[in-house]
């Protein structure tokens, strides 16, 4: 009976499982993106932390991270840009990037900028 | 607990650390660049430091291999930081619930790759399941000398060769009985033509018979359809698996753990169906033993009875029913000794519950050598066949000559074609077929036998099928040992004629089939003198 249950729900469109679908796959990408961030920072992946650490470690990493973009831009550019960025992560679904065309330039130079320190901190410790 | 995650246990300790980036509350005021990356320099210091602490040396390097690696991969990521930027810090503020519908789908995606591979294992296995047929059909209008294709089956092909081959003999056959007529003695070239003819006529009937057999089906016709219809099942089936493979992976990518087992389920189930339509609905291997050429290659009487219509079973049809092994025995001194242990040597007593009688059971084709008024008792019909006539449990019909062909009469008058008694034999609707006296005959058949010795000669009547007529005076002979025991022929049968004579070999079993239908009638001894054949 199970079954058949199961069978007859494939057969009807799920709207909400969709979503549900669709924002599995983006938390997946930005978990992807963080998990990466944290090794290069801490050296260990998100799976390795003990839950009740992980997300005080992965929120330091990420707003070691979000600071430093954020700071690099209002510095090299101004507060404006900063305001930009900012608004970006406040508000969810804005996309900044696609509304300013020139802040996606700005940036990938301070997402490079942040990048070098990391491999500065590599070669520091060797 | 791994000692990763023991290490970060104790490391842990620096959530209240101040952030670089971050105003400072006390002064109001906003860092220079210059001092965040101070400050950030200074956190990644402190940071690796405590890693650094409570790391072994066999963690270091495996760490900074991590790290490393992570960088390269941070490098090239700058187009994803952009388009994660804005969802950082909510994955960031719920990193435990995403980790746990992350791990989570990451493990489905593995499972729906294993399905999916195993999906397109089913798919192969279809495509498998027609490739077979098509090259067994290949085959099958290969061995039948037929132009065939997937798309193209047409067994009827088969059909028209038989025809043409039936054509020949009929036209052999008039061409024999006008000859005949005129009494214009017969060459033997024309004899032996004559029997190549019959000899292939037979061997086609045979092939076909199996064809149809094979495929569970009475006719020709018949035969195209369930070869198609299998292989519609097989595409149909394909098609299925195939249309179910997308559908499976859409319903996956948000399925549960009960879907996964159920379409699993519905998998197996394909797949199972696959196996069994390969291996039910596969036509076999055409199995071609030897074909029987007894009648072909010998010149003679054999070759005479074998023109005349009369019964030579196939060589495998010999080797069930009727003809026995090959047995290397001593030479016997007494002729009824030596008869004694040919048969039971030969196997027939282990056969047979009446010890040496000969086995019993006709074939269908052995009808038309019945003489007319002969009852035979048919066994193992269940129900209707429906050819238009059904019968019960060893029904007795009687053998009638009908507007020159030999039909079966039943009791309430139903005429039943020999064809139509065939078919029913190849689908085991009829299951054995006897004579009605054919106990008798068997036990008179073996006593006529075992009166005689090696060197006895006696005679006989051969009957002509679909006629009365018989032809006297076949002078038979029971060979010496040597070779009944090369040969397992008991007899040796000489024929005589305007047109001179010649002799062939008949083994026990084929001796007694042929009295039992008819086709030989047994002379009582008293006349071989005088030349007269009595009929029993």
């Amino acid at each position: 009976m199970a079954i058949q249950n199961i069978n007859q729900n494939n057969n009807q469109p799920n709207v909400q499982t969709e979503a549900n679908d669709q924002k599995i796959k983006s938390d997946s990408q930005t978990f992807d993106f963080i998990d990466i961030l944290v090794q290069a920072i801490i050296g260990y992946p998100i799976r390795n932390i003990l839950p009740e650490k992980r997300l005080e470690i992965v929120g330091d990493c990420v707003k070691l991270f979000s600071n430093y973009i954020i700071e690099f831009v209002e510095q090299k550019y101004g507060l404006k840009d900063a305001i930009r960025l900012k608004a970006g992560q406040s508000f969810s679904g804005q996309d900044v990037f696609g509304k300013f065309a020139e802040l996606g330039s700005k940036f990938d130079e301070a997402y490079m900028s942040f990048v070098e320190e990391l491999k500065k901190d590599l070669v520091v410790q060797q | 607990m791994s000692i990763f995650n023991k290490k970060f246990r104790l490391r842990v300790v620096h959530h209240n650390a101040e952030i670089p980036g971050q105003i400072d509350k006390k002064t109001e005021q906003k860092p220079s660049l210059k001092e965040d990356l101070r400050k950030l320099g200074a956190k990644i210091v402190e940071l690796r430091a405590k890693v650094d602490k409570w790391e072994d040396k066999k963690i270091g390097p495996v760490l900074k291999n991590v790290k490393e690696n992570a960088n390269k991969a941070l490098e090239s990521s700058a187009e994803t930081a952009r388009s994660v930027w804005s969802g950082l810090s909510g994955v960031a503020k719920d990193v435990n619930a995403v980790y746990d519908r992350v791990s989570n789908y990451e493990e489905l995606d593995g499972v729906k790759e294993f399905a999916v591979n195993a999906i397109d294992g089913g798919k192969r296995m279809a495509s498998g399941a027609l490739e077979t047929l098509k090259n067994k059909s290949s085959k099958m209008a290969s061995d039948y000398g037929v132009r065939r294709s997937f798309d193209d089956i047409n067994p009827l092909g088969k059909t028209s060769k038989i025809i043409g081959s039936v054509g020949n003999f009929a036209e052999i056959q008039t061409v024999y009985n006008r000859l005949k007529k005129i009494q214009m003695p017969v060459k033997p070239s024309w004899y032996r033509y004559f029997s190549e003819q019959a000899g292939q006529y037979r061997r086609l009937e045979e092939e076909r018979g199996a064809l149809l057999k094979q495929l569970g089906v009475r006719t020709m016709v018949g035969a195209t359809a369930k070869v198609k219809l299998e292989i519609d099942k097989v595409r149909s089936l394909a098609n299925s698996v195939k249309g179910g493979v997308e559908n499976y992976a859409k319903s996956f990518s948000s399925s549960e753990e009960a879907e996964y087992a159920f379409n699993q389920t519905r998998l197996g189930q394909a797949l199972t169906q696959l196996a069994h339509l390969e291996e039910s609905h596969g036509l076999e291997e055409e199995k071609r033993t030897s074909k029987n050429e007894a009648g072909v290659g010998n010149v003679g009487v054999g070759e005479m009875l074998s023109s005349l219509g009369l019964y030579q079973p196939p060589a495998d049809k010999q080797a069930q029913v009727t003809k026995p092994p090959i047995n290397d025995n001593n030479q016997k001194t007494s002729s009824v000794n030596a008869r004694k242990n040919t048969s039971q040597e030969s196997g027939l007593s282990k056969r047979d519950s009446n010890d040496e009688l000969p086995p019993e059971g006709l074939l269908a084709s052995d009808i038309q050598y019945l003489s007319e008024g002969t009852e035979i008792i048919v066994s193992g019909i269940k129900n209707s066949d429906g050819n238009g006539f059904s019968l019960g449990y060893n029904e007795t019909l009687k053998v009638r000559f009908d507007e020159g062909k030999k039909v079966l009469v039943q009791n309430d008058g139903t005429v039943i074609s020999i064809e139509a008694i065939s078919e029913s034999m190849e689908n085991n609707k009829i299951q054995k077929i006897n004579v009605a006296n054919g106990d008798s005959v068997r036990k008179q058949t073996h006593e006529f036998l075992n009166k005689k010795t090696i060197g006895d000669t006696f005679y006989i009547g051969i009957a002509k099928p679909n006629s009365t007529e018989v032809m006297e005076n076949i002078e038979c002979k029971i060979p010496d040992g040597k070779n009944q025991n090369k040969n397992q022929a008991i007899l040796e049968i000489s024929y005589k004629s305007k047109s001179g004579g010649d002799k062939t070999t008949l083994t026990y079993s084929e001796f007694s089939k042929l009295v039992m239908t008819g086709r030989i009638r047994l002379d009582t001894g008293n006349k071989q003198k005088n030349g007269n054949s009595v009929s029993r």
